[in-house]
């Protein structure tokens, strides 16, 4: 069976974002925001998300090695600070060394019927500079040349997970084959997983975790969908268990998820099974 | 009436022992045991798992209920671990608390009472039968999300309606056997297919024949790797 492996210190698994930071991505999102600076919050949360859920008592045990890529008018690797120039980190080098740590208000039920701002910190990797084209082409061409020797070095591992957000088409040609050349890297316990969120101009609805190409409003959005993964089984119940509706051939392809939908997105996506 | 009580336990598998993260508590002249199962999600869940164990033999709840009973408990958990918590994520984490379930079982004149939080479980053997289980009575309804018993009490909204409570009879050589969850899973499995599993742990009368048991289930993967405590109490003839 494939996609069981456990998560554990001496089998970690491994998250690779690829961050489209192409000049579009200035554009105003739902909300107002700018693209680029809601998919940062969105990065910068789920990568805050993960360290906190592998710290233990003693620390942060390393269930993960994660990576961020950004491409616009380079194509590079793009966690800040001491982690600067590292296409994968541990997750616990992640933890410990976040760029800068914000002080953000957030409101919290206080047990006692009431509701409370509580102080929270929101550390930040990764700052969003968008300029230049979308050479999606050759992000997955990094994407494989990361992720290659690692898969070679994890052969019982949880296969890698590589989550690509971009708002627009490629400019450097038909990303189909370079996105293949990823999910054909394997380990023992299944392939690599490739999934797309598509954060449009187009009009339509959000779709999360589509399992059909109809209804996608353009062709762009189509590319992605058949660029992304079915799901496998573990995704797909968390998925169902967060409400979402999902079917036998729901793949790992977002359209027009909002902010909000787009961390849930990611969330579901990055908890592929029990970490021991 | 008098009884005995041995304790077994078993770190998940890949887990060094200072990881094990359940907790047991025996007191045997006042004939009060519990165990009970810190989640691996969230940190300080064995010092959390064990403050419920230790007070629950030493002190269990009153009519006052569990409520009452578990926020003395919280105040001790939070002032001696969060301020370990120094990191940022550490910091959150901690702040996120520490959850636990909880099965308490005391005995009274002639009667066995328990309580449970969550999917640790109780199993009444009789005669050479399984006369009782509670809070589980089937294998299936063992899932990933068990309510479970918080060190912060924001989280504990949901709890106090899912408390469960049970009392039964005692008789000479009953044997009631607490356990937590993977185990007591794989104890009902075999159950329902006729087996005695109650038989095939007895067996396993030193630590070291119950470890080298956990690991042959596990190897054979009839037992989920998870931390593994099993109490067992024999009612003197």
């Amino acid at each position: 069976m494939s996609y069981e492996a456990e998560i554990s210190r001496s089998n970690p698994s491994a998250f690779l974002f690829l961050i489209d930071m192409s000049g579009s991505m200035t554009d105003p999102y739902a909300g107002g925001k700018r693209k680029a600076d809601g998919v940062a919050d969105a990065i910068n949360k789920l990568l805050s998300n993960l360290s906190i859920k592998c710290t233990k008592s003693e620390g942060v045990r390393d269930y993960y090695e994660v990576g961020v890529i950004s491409y616009g008018k380079q194509v590079q690797p793009a966690l800040g600070g001491e982690l600067s120039g590292q296409a994968l980190a541990t997750i616990s080098n992640v933890a410990n060394h976040p760029a800068r740590i914000e002080e953000r208000t957030k409101k919290e039920d206080d047990g006692a019927g009431g509701v409370a701002d509580i102080q929270v910190k929101f550390p930040v990797w990764f700052d969003p500079k968008a300029a230049g084209s979308t050479p999606m082409c050759k992000a997955f061409k990094l994407a494989h040349e990361t992720l290659k020797p690692w898969v070679d070095a994890h052969k019982y591992s949880f296969p890698p997970i590589v989550i690509n957000i971009t708002d627009g088409e490629s400019t450097d040609g038909d990303p189909t084959p370079d996105a293949a050349a990823v999910r054909e890297l394997a380990t023992q316990d299944g392939n690599a997983l490739l999934f797309n969120c598509h954060i449009s101009n187009a009009q339509g609805s959000s779709v999360l975790f589509a399992d059909a190409e109809e209804g996608l409003p353009d062709q762009f959005a189509k590319l992605l969908f058949n660029m992304s993964s079915v799901l496998p089984d573990a995704i797909r119940d968390g998925a169902q268990g967060a409400g979402f509706p999902v079917s036998d051939g729901s793949r790992g392809f977002a359209f027009n998820a909002d902010l909000v939908e787009l961390i849930r997105f990611l969330d579901i996506g990055t908890r592929p099974s029990n970490m021991r | 009436m008098l009884a005995s009580a041995t304790a077994w336990w078993a770190p998940k598998a890949g887990n060094a022992a200072q990881e094990y993260e359940d907790a047991y508590a025996v007191e045997e002249a006042a004939l009060r045991f519990a165990v009970a199962d810190g989640a691996s999600e969230t940190s300080f869940a064995r010092q959390w798992a064990e403050l419920l164990v230790d007070r629950f033999v030493h002190e269990p709840p009153g009519p006052g209920g569990l409520r009452e009973w578990v926020t003395p408990m919280q105040a001790t958990w939070a002032g001696a671990n969060q301020p370990k918590a120094t990191a940022w994520y550490a910091a959150e984490k901690a702040r996120d608390g520490a959850f636990s379930s909880l099965l308490g079982v005391t005995f009274d004149h002639g009667r066995w009472r328990a309580l449970a939080v969550g999917d640790s479980c109780l199993f009444v053997i009789r005669a050479g039968k399984l006369s009782h289980a509670f809070p589980l009575e089937k294998a299936e309804q063992f899932n990933n999300r068990p309510v479970l018993l918080s060190s912060v009490s924001r989280a504990n909204q949901r709890v106090w309606d899912e408390v469960r409570l049970d009392e039964g009879d005692l008789l000479e050589k009953d044997q009631l056997l607490l356990m937590t969850d993977a185990l007591a899973q794989w104890f009902l499995v075999e159950a329902e297919m006729g087996r005695r599993p109650w038989a095939a742990l007895a067996k396993a009368s030193t630590q070291e024949a119950f470890s080298a048991f956990v690991d042959m289930l596990r190897s054979g993967g009839a037992l989920r790797n998870d931390d593994t405590t099993m109490v067992r109490i024999e009612v003197a003839a």
